[in-house]
């Protein structure tokens, strides 16, 4: 069974299909290794261990009667705290719905339900989805499975850590300004943000619908992508959700890693995205991509056009609608915030409406500006997702202080400005800085092009391998039975 | 927007909540939002006129990768 729970969604599925394990023993499995874990890496805030085995009871019979199943049948998966199911407590990481059920099930979560993925629990998060940390003054802070006195990452912190502790195959994140690439990134496992619009967010707590996306965290490009085929794709509760066609992405990770990348484009941008990395990370960066044109990769440079104001648009469109939407409760319940969440939400109330406008009406024009000059000349571009090693939680402690900002930028400095532009991007483990934390690259898309990402993921994956490295804090290969 | 009056913004802030945050919420937060505000200066002549934010999901679905495995 361990074994198992250390490798991939897709060969647990196979296993599942043969017979060689019930769902029900799996998912007793995985609670097992989540109890043991829970306390030191502090990534669970409820467990759904009665529900999930009714689940697994049920995708067992029908196994047995040889009916139709869907394609996670089976496969422990958890969730950050924000994704609605009806009738449960969602607490979106925060005081204030601590004890909130919700009306209404995720059109994500009915679609994982759908595919026979086995719902384990929430997990814990940044209130409210602010913060790129990891840090939670309400339910306590994630840790880290490589070292848990780094940070996690955030906001989709226990999405992360839960994967990369081989508790569970995989998990939904969501993704604003980099809340599913760097938890993946610090965690060393891959995380998807789609394109604005590819995946409906209805039944998911909002931060920035502008901006909100919705994607997998797993620890192989082929689970990421296997998760991505279920959830994408039109929604009639989401109106802003596209109803373009939805390549399959397990089937572009597949072909990358059977024919590699002979005439793909890589691009490496001159400017912006290679300034200010950090020395360790920039060597990992020119390994991965000397890796990508063994595979038969072309690197070509990119002037792409001036994305440093991306970051802080970004900024202006999140704080103006997060501030909105918070509002009423900032007004009325505002010691109930954390020092740290108060701090970043309350700039928004001072925006004047022109701001916000004009920095939503440069959307479109700025977009197809930098669609236009990069990728004419690549197929994907080619970035780190952090620019600098994992810190520790105590470095990025900084509360409300005037140093949280410069944080928040430094450490969304790679992700923000693809958000603002609503590109989709991938990022997939390229190695590990001195301190023994992971760090991986980003790989960023045309519009609803998430099929060349996983294909140039999947690629590099199977000639690298940095997933099958172990992080020391990970559930214990054989924990002890502690539930009842 | 060019150079946000950070005790303008303060003001807004109060009289948006309705009631005073302590000195140094305040301050800094005025003081935040005017960095993001400065953010626009490069945009500081363009116009909203025939800027429709909408037009935004329109070009990712213009510019769309329809690249699929399958039809390979």
């Amino acid at each position: 069974m361990s074994e198992l729970l250390e490798g991939s969604l897709i060969d647990a599925s196979a296993a599942l299909d043969r017979g060689d394990v019930s769902a029900v023993e799996l998912c007793r499995a995985a609670l097992d290794r989540i109890e043991a874990s829970r306390t030191t890496l502090g990534m669970v805030i409820s467990l759904r261990a009665d529900a999930a085995l009714a689940q697994a009871e049920a995708i067992d019979r029908r196994r047995s009667t040889d009916e139709p199943l869907g394609a996670l049948a089976g496969i422990p998966l958890m969730h950050k705290d924000m994704f609605y199911r009806r009738g449960e407590v969602t607490t979106c990481g925060s005081a204030i719905r601590r004890e909130w059920r919700a009306t209404t099930t995720a059109t994500v979560v009915e679609r994982l339900d759908g595919a026979g993925a086995l719902d384990l629990g929430r997990l814990n998060m940044a209130e409210f989805a602010v913060g790129l940390t990891g840090h939670n003054v309400h339910y306590g802070d994630c840790r880290n499975p490589w070292t848990p006195a780094h940070i996690t990452g955030g906001s989709s912190s226990g999405s992360g850590a839960v994967t990369a502790a081989r508790c569970v195959f995989g998990a939904l994140g969501s993704d604003t300004g980099g809340s599913i690439r760097l938890p993946a990134t610090v965690n060393g496992v891959v995380g998807l943000k789609p394109t604005q619009t590819r995946v409906s967010r209805a039944g998911a707590m909002p931060l920035s619908p502008s901006l909100d996306c919705i994607g997998p965290l797993a620890r192989r490009v082929a689970d990421a992508a296997r998760l991505y085929d279920v959830i994408a794709g039109a929604d009639t509760r989401d109106p802003t959700s596209s109803h373009r066609t939805v390549p399959s992405a397990e089937a572009a990770c597949r072909q990358g890693a059977r024919a590699g990348l002979d005439g793909v484009r890589v691009g490496v941008a001159r400017t912006y995205f290679e300034d200010d990395l950090d020395p360790e990370v920039a060597a990992l960066l020119s390994a991965a991509r000397r890796q990508l044109e063994a595979l038969g990769a072309d690197i070509v440079e990119i002037d792409t056009t001036d994305v440093a104001a991306f970051a802080q648009l970004q900024t202006l469109l999140m704080g103006g609608e997060a501030s909105t939407l918070h509002f009423a409760w900032l007004r009325d319940r505002f010691g109930e915030y954390s020092p740290q969440v108060r701090a970043r939400l309350l700039p928004g109330l001072a925006y004047p409406a022109t701001a916000y406008r004009l920095a939503a009406s440069l959307r479109p024009d700025l977009t197809r500006a930098f669609i236009d000059a990069t990728f004419a000349r690549c197929d994907v571009l080619h970035t780190a997702t952090l620019a600098l090693p994992a810190p520790t939680l105590d470095e990025t402690r900084t509360a409300d202080g005037p140093e949280m900002a410069a944080m928040i930028m430094r450490l969304g400095r790679c992700t923000r400005p693809v958000s603002y532009l609503g590109l989709p991007a991938l990022t997939v483990p390229m190695g590990f800085t001195a301190n023994g934390l992971p760090s991986g690259c980003q790989l960023v898309g045309r519009p609803f092009g998430e099929a060349r990402l996983f294909q140039v993921a999947g690629a590099y994956e199977a000639a690298t391998g940095f997933h099958r490295q172990r992080p020391p804090f990970a559930a214990p290969l054989e924990p002890s039975r502690a539930r009842p | 927007m060019n150079h946000p009056d950070e005790a303008a913004l303060a003001r807004a802030l109060t009289d948006v909540l309705g009631f005073e945050l302590d000195e140094a919420d305040r301050d800094r937060t005025a003081a935040l939002a005017a960095a993001s505000l400065i953010a626009l200066a490069p945009f500081a002549e363009a116009s909203c006129f025939d800027r429709e934010p909408a037009q935004f999901l329109a070009i990712l679905e213009a510019e769309a990768d329809d690249w699929n495995p399958a039809d390979e």
